[in-house]
C-alpha cells in the first residue's frame, strides 16, 4: 500500500508540473511545427548545364507539360526565368565573380516560408502551412484575386491567365503527396549530384553550418532562408553573395504577416468605438437643434 | 376586337409611365438619339465583344497582366479609384444625419446615389478581374481568411453595398409608391448612416492596408505604415470633390428638375463643400510629409520617382487645396468646381501611383494596360453614368416627391 | 542647435515637430479660410 501511494504522489506531482508547463507553453508564441521538413540546396553542387533533371522530374510528378526544347538546350540560361503555370521550378545561371569559367546555377521555387505571406494574404484561406512544412494550395476555394502574388516577396505564385473556367494559382507543393507517403520530393530524388538534401529543417540547419565550417573557402557564411522573412523551408548555401545570384537581398527577418497585424488589430477597436462616437455626434447634433428650436420658439412667443 | 385584360393594360401603362416617362416606345427611342447616347452606344458596342473575349478566353487574352504584375487597370482604377470616389455617400450622409448639417440635405440623395452606384459598379469590375468571379461570395459565406486585409475589404464592400441600398431605397420606394416600405427605409436611415460610416472607415483604410504586404514592391515614398490613414483621408477628399462635381453636372443636365430655391442655394453648398475640401486637403498634405519623415526617405525625393511624388503632393494636393482656399475666400463657386475636378484627378493619380506606377518600380518587367482593359473600364463607367441618368430621370433624387415633401421637414 | 539635433535623433522629434507645425499652420489656414474676403462676391 505504501509503495502505491508513493507512486501515486509521484505521478500526481509529475502531471501537475507537466500541466503547468503546458499552460506556460501555450502563452508563448508558436515556434512552428517542430518536425517540419526543409530542403537544403548547395548551389556549389548544381551542375545546371545539360541537366535540369529537377525541372523535368517536377513537371512529371505535377502532370505539367514537358519542356519545349531538350534538356541539353542550354540557351534557356541566357535569360533569367521565373516560375510560371507550367514550370514550378526553374534553374537560372549567374556569372561567378570568383571564377568566370564556372557559372553558378541556382534552382528557384516556392520557399515554403515558416510564416507565408501568401497564406496571410489569402482571403479564403486557400493556402495552408502544413505540419510537414509544405505550403499547399486549395484550388476548390480560390477565387482568383491574385493577392497572394502581390504578397509573395519571392514572386513565386503564377496564375493560369489563359484558362477561362478553371484557372489556378500554380507553385511548388514540396511534393506534399509524396512526403506524406514516405517518399522524398522529386527534385531532391533525381538530382544527380545530390545538390538538394531533404530532411527535417531543424536538422538541415546544423548540417549547413557544419558544411560551412568544414569548407570555409567554399561557402559564404550565410544560410539564405534561415531567418529571411521569419525563416523558410528552403535553405541555400552559396559560394558568393546571394544578392549576386538572384535572391532578393533586403527582405529582413520580419515575417510578412507582421506587416498587417497592426492594422488588423485596429479593426475591432474601430468597430467598438465608432458606433458610440457616432451616436454621440448624432445625439449632440439633435440636442443642439432642439436648443436652437426652443430658443427660436421662445423668441416667437416673446414677440406675440 | 382582341380583348386586352385590364391587368395587361395596367402593366403597359405602368411601363409607359414609369419606365418610358410617359412616352410611347417610338417617341422614347427617338428622344434618345442624342450625341451622348450615340457615343455611349459605340462604347458599349466595343465593350461587349471585349467582355466576351475576357470570359471565354481568360484574363490573359484581354489584359496585359503578367506573373510579375498580377494587378492592373481594373484593380488600380476601377476598384481603388471607384471606391475612393464613391465615398461621397458616407461623407454627406454623416455630415447631414449625424453631424446635423441640415443645409446639405438637398445633396444627400444624389451623393448617396453616386455612392451606391459607385460601389455597385466596383463589384461589376471585380467580376471582370477575379479569376473565378462566380466565387465572389466565397469570403463571405464559404471560407474565412481572417488574417487577410482583403477579407475585410470583401466583407465591408458587401455589407456597405447593402447599407447604401437602404439609404438610397426611400427614393426607389417613393417612385414605386410603396409607402410602407418607404416608411421603414426612412426609419433605418440613422442606423444605416452610422453603420455606413463605420464600414467606410474600415474599408477605405483597408484598401490602403492591402499594400502593407508588399514592402519590397511599393516604392518607399508611397509605402508607409500610415497608408491606411492616407487612403481614408483621401477618400473623404475624393467624396467631397465628387459631390461638388456631380452637383455641378446635375444642375446643368437636370436643371429642369431642380426647384429655384435649390438652384439658388447650390452655390452656397458648393462653397461650403469647397471649404471642407480645403481643410482636409491641407491636413492630407501635412500627413504626407510626416510619412516621409517617418521613413527617413528625404534623400529619395531627388530621384525620378521622387520627382513624381513631389508632383503628386504639390501639383495635386497642395495646388487644388490652394485653389479651394482662394475660391472660398472669393466666394467663387465656379473655381471651387474647377478645384474639385483637379482634386479628383489627384486622387486617381494617387491610386494609380500606388497600384501601378510606384508598384514594382524596381522590376524590369513593367505593366501598361491593354486597349481592352481601357475598353472595359470606359464601358463600366458609361453604364454607371447611364444608370445614374435612368434613376435621376425617374426617381426623386434631385427634387422632393410631392406626396412626401412635407415629411422631409424642409 | 545641438540639443535640437539630439532631440531629433533620440525621440524621432522631427515627426512631432512637423505635427505641431501642421497644427499651427492649420489653425492659421482655417482662420484665413473663414474670414470673409474684403471684396468678396
Amino acid at each position: 500500500m505504501k509503495i502505491e501511494r508513493r507512486k501515486f504522489l509521484k505521478l500526481a506531482t509529475a502531471s501537475a508540473c507537466l500541466g503547468s508547463a503546458s499552460i506556460a507553453k501555450s502563452q508563448e508564441s508558436f515556434p512552428g511545427w517542430p518536425n517540419r521538413y526543409g530542403m537544403l540546396m548547395d548551389t556549389t553542387l548544381c551542375i545546371g548545364a545539360n541537366c535540369r533533371k529537377c525541372e523535368e522530374a517536377c513537371k512529371k510528378v505535377n502532370n505539367l507539360p514537358p519542356h519545349d526544347t531538350p534538356l541539353s538546350d542550354n540557351t534557356v540560361f541566357d535569360q533569367q526565368r521565373r516560375t510560371d503555370p507550367e514550370n514550378y521550378t526553374v534553374v537560372n545561371r549567374f556569372p561567378n565573380p570568383e571564377d568566370p569559367e564556372k557559372p553558378i546555377y541556382v534552382k528557384r521555387q516556392c520557399m515554403h516560408c515558416n510564416e507565408p505571406a501568401c497564406a496571410s494574404a489569402c482571403l479564403v484561406k486557400a493556402f495552408t502551412k502544413t505540419p510537414e512544412g509544405a505550403v499547399i494550395y486549395n484550388k476548390d476555394i480560390c477565387i482568383g484575386c491574385r493577392y497572394c502574388m502581390i504578397a509573395c516577396p519571392f514572386n513565386i505564385p503564377a496564375y493560369d491567365y489563359f484558362n477561362p473556367l478553371t484557372p489556378q494559382v500554380r507553385k511548388c507543393t514540396l511534393c506534399y503527396d509524396r512526403i506524406t507517403d514516405g517518399k522524398i520530393p522529386a527534385c531532391a530524388e533525381i538530382c544527380p549530384n545530390e545538390a538538394i538534401t531533404f530532411g527535417k529543417r531543424n536538422d538541415l540547419i546544423p548540417l549547413a553550418y557544419e558544411k560551412i565550417r568544414k569548407h570555409p573557402g567554399r561557402y559564404s557564411s550565410h544560410i539564405y532562408g534561415e531567418n529571411e522573412v521569419g525563416g523558410t523551408s528552403w535553405l541555400y548555401l552559396a559560394g558568393t553573395d546571394f544578392e549576386k545570384i538572384g535572391f532578393p537581398a533586403h527582405l529582413g527577418t520580419a515575417p510578412y504577416p507582421s506587416f498587417t497585424r497592426e492594422f488588423l488589430s485596429s479593426v475591432p477597436l474601430v468597430l467598438t468605438i465608432w458606433p458610440v462616437m457616432l451616436i454621440g455626434f448624432y445625439k449632440f447634433s439633435q440636442h443642439r437643434q432642439k436648443v436652437e428650436k426652443d430658443s427660436r420658439d421662445s423668441e416667437i412667443g416673446g414677440n406675440e | 376586337m382582341a380583348h386586352v385584360s385590364t391587368r395587361a393594360l395596367r402593366a403597359r401603362n405602368w411601363l409607359s409611365d414609369k419606365i418610358l416617362m410617359g412616352n410611347s416606345l417610338s417617341e422614347y427611342v427617338r428622344n434618345h438619339i442624342t450625341p451622348f447616347n450615340i457615343i455611349a452606344a459605340i462604347i458599349l458596342l466595343v465593350g461587349l465583344p471585349v467582355t466576351w473575349i475576357r470570359f471565354t478566353q481568360g484574363l490573359g487574352a484581354a489584359t496585359n497582366l503578367s506573373q510579375t504584375n498580377p494587378w492592373g487597370l481594373w484593380i488600380g482604377v476601377d476598384v481603388l479609384c471607384g471606391v475612393a470616389l464613391a465615398a461621397g455617400g458616407f461623407v454627406i450622409g454623416t455630415a447631414v444625419h449625424l453631424l446635423g448639417m441640415k443645409k446639405y440635405y438637398p445633396i444627400v440623395r444624389p451623393a448617396v446615389l453616386t455612392g451606391f452606384l459607385g460601389y455597385f459598379f466596383v463589384v461589376i469590375a471585380l467580376l471582370y478581374d477575379l479569376g473565378r468571379p462566380w466565387r465572389l461570395p466565397y469570403p463571405m459565406f464559404v471560407s474565412y481568411g481572417v488574417t487577410s486585409v482583403m477579407f475585410l475589404v470583401a466583407w465591408h464592400v458587401g455589407l456597405y453595398l447593402s447599407v447604401q441600398f437602404v439609404e438610397y431605397s426611400p427614393a426607389l420606394f417613393e417612385w414605386l409608391g410603396l409607402k410602407t416600405f418607404r416608411k421603414w427605409a426612412m426609419r433605418l436611415t440613422i442606423i444605416a448612416t452610422i453603420f455606413g460610416a463605420i464600414l467606410s472607415t474600415l474599408h477605405q483604410s483597408a484598401l490602403g492596408a492591402i499594400f502593407l504586404l508588399a514592402p519590397g514592391k511599393l516604392h518607399p515614398l508611397w509605402y508607409t505604415s500610415f497608408i491606411p490613414v492616407f487612403f481614408f483621408i483621401s477618400a473623404i477628399i475624393a467624396g467631397l470633390s465628387m459631390v461638388i462635381f456631380e452637383s455641378m453636372l446635375s444642375h446643368r443636365i437636370f436643371s429642369h428638375q431642380i426647384n429655384s430655391r435649390d438652384h439658388k442655394n447650390s452655390g452656397n453648398l458648393t462653397l461650403g463643400l469647397g471649404k471642407a475640401a480645403a481643410a482636409v486637403l491641407f491636413t492630407y498634405f501635412c500627413l504626407k510629409w510626416i510619412g516621409v519623415a517617418h521613413g527617413h526617405h528625404w534623400a529619395l525625393l531627388n530621384t525620378s520617382l521622387g520627382h513624381w511624388f513631389l508632383l503628386e503632393v504639390f501639383g495635386f494636393i497642395l495646388a487644388p487645396c490652394a485653389l479651394f482656399f482662394w475660391a472660398t475666400r472669393r466666394h467663387n463657386a465656379s473655381i471651387v468646381q474647377v478645384a474639385a475636378i483637379w482634386t479628383v484627378l489627384g486622387i486617381i493619380l494617387n491610386r494609380v501611383n500606388v497600384s501601378i506606377i510606384a508598384f514594382n518600380w524596381n522590376q524590369p518587367d513593367r505593366y501598361t494596360p491593354s486597349w481592352m482593359e481601357f475598353a472595359v473600364t470606359i464601358t463600366i463607367i458609361t453604364v454607371g453614368l447611364l444608370t445614374f441618368r435612368f434613376i435621376v430621370n425617374r426617381m426623386p433624387i434631385l427634387y422632393r416627391h410631392p406626396e412626401f415633401a412635407d415629411e422631409h421637414g424642409h | 542647435m545641438n540639443t535640437l539635433h539630439d532631440f531629433m535623433m533620440l525621440t524621432k522629434g522631427s515627426e512631432y515637430l512637423m505635427a505641431v507645425m501642421a497644427m499651427a499652420l492649420f489653425i492659421i489656414f482655417w482662420l484665413a479660410l473663414d474670414r470673409k474676403a474684403k471684396d468678396g462676391k
